[in-house]
């Protein structure tokens, strides 16, 4: 049976590009050539295939990697908290607010924690670390031993 | 341009950022960048918005939201999160059809330009060409980006858009029709 035009016309890209099986193939073939219509489709496809050969050899712009790495690199660093209540305990200190520098540490690191997930666990282990450390350090005020944690970590 | 992650704010994902996936990162860039780039161009039609698109493909991979597949799919599941994401661009701004072809973008050069005239003639066709692809609809410029572009086949093409082989024919047909027509309102003056 004759394909008709439209029929034709849905195949003309699987002509063109083998994707056909032998018996759809040898029925297009024989209906474009006696149709002049259905041949000047088939033109046209292989003129619109020639028109994008040129965007074949386009690249991604060079410093495109760059971009997305700095951008994983956004997405991977930790922010840097943990300078931030080392500074908050030694201002603290010389301004001579013992307890209540004490607890507003505690406040600001429970802060950070939320953000950071690290800063409270860090504060928490460091001071029970010092305490359980020795005599010096098992009666003193927490803003002292935060101070002191701080003096630590500055001379590493 | 450099965007913002959109988690960039949130806790960092360990997994996500162990060095072998931030490896996995760039071996795929490497091997698929251009892919992605020239594709998420020409479906979107632009090549700023593109260089977005690419950022976001690749840091998909990097978050650990979506699973890897192995090796054989890989080529397949970048086509398809990419022309996925670049679909969900195009909703989001209500940007189809094509914008204008005044912004239809530069086309990169190609490393291989022997003379700085053999480099400018490709560099015109390259425009020319995307400036005629970018007339079309998305539907259009998707699948003919996939085939006349990246060079899938007819499965490759049903597998990322997820349709039927006799419908990526017949679309395929529809698509290069006017794209001829386009092309012969628009013929590409010789330099």
């Amino acid at each position: 049976m004759a394909m008709q035009c439209e029929a034709v016309r849905e195949k003309l890209a699987g002509f063109v590009d083998g994707e056909l099986t032998v018996a759809e193939y040898a029925a297009v073939e024989r209906h474009v050539a006696e149709c002049v219509e259905c041949a000047a489709a088939l033109e046209r496809q292989r003129v619109a295939i020639d028109s994008l050969i040129p965007l074949r050899a386009e690249r991604a712009p060079a410093g495109l990697l760059d971009s997305i790495a700095e951008a994983s690199g956004a997405q991977c660093k930790p922010r840097p908290r943990a300078p931030i209540w080392r500074a908050a305990a030694g201002f603290l200190l010389g301004a001579g607010l013992f307890t209540g520098a004490a607890l507003a540490l505690r406040d600001d690191a429970t802060k950070l924690a939320r953000e950071d997930g690290l800063a409270v666990d860090a504060v928490n282990t460091a001071v029970r670390t010092l305490r359980s450390s020795g005599d010096r350090f098992a009666e003193m005020p927490e803003v002292a031993l935060l101070a002191a944690l701080s003096t630590e970590m500055e001379g590493r | 341009m450099t965007k913002q992650p959109d988690n960039a704010r949130g806790a960092p994902d360990p997994a996500a950022c162990s060095p072998d996936r931030v490896a996995a990162l760039r071996e795929a860039y490497e091997s698929h960048g251009d892919r992605v780039y020239r594709t998420a161009r020409h479906v979107l039609g632009q090549a700023a918005d593109a260089e977005d698109a690419v950022q976001d493909v690749f840091l998909r991979l990097l978050d650990g939201s979506a699973p890897l597949p192995d090796a054989d799919g890989f080529s397949a599941w970048m086509y398809r999160i990419t022309v996925n994401h670049c679909l969900n661009v195009l909703k989001r701004k209500r940007r189809d059809p094509a914008p204008a072809v005044e912004d239809a973008g530069v086309a990169t050069p190609a490393p291989d330009d022997a003379s700085p005239l053999r480099a400018a003639e490709r560099a015109e066709a390259r425009d020319h060409a995307a400036h005629l692809l970018a007339r079309l609809a998305v539907q259009d410029r998707t699948i003919l980006a996939l085939r006349e572009i990246e060079g899938l086949s007819y499965r490759e093409i049903g597998d990322v858009l997820d349709l039927p082989q006799g419908t990526v024919m017949s679309r395929l047909s529809r698509a290069r029709e006017r794209l001829a027509a386009i092309v012969e309102r628009n013929p590409q003056e010789v330099m």
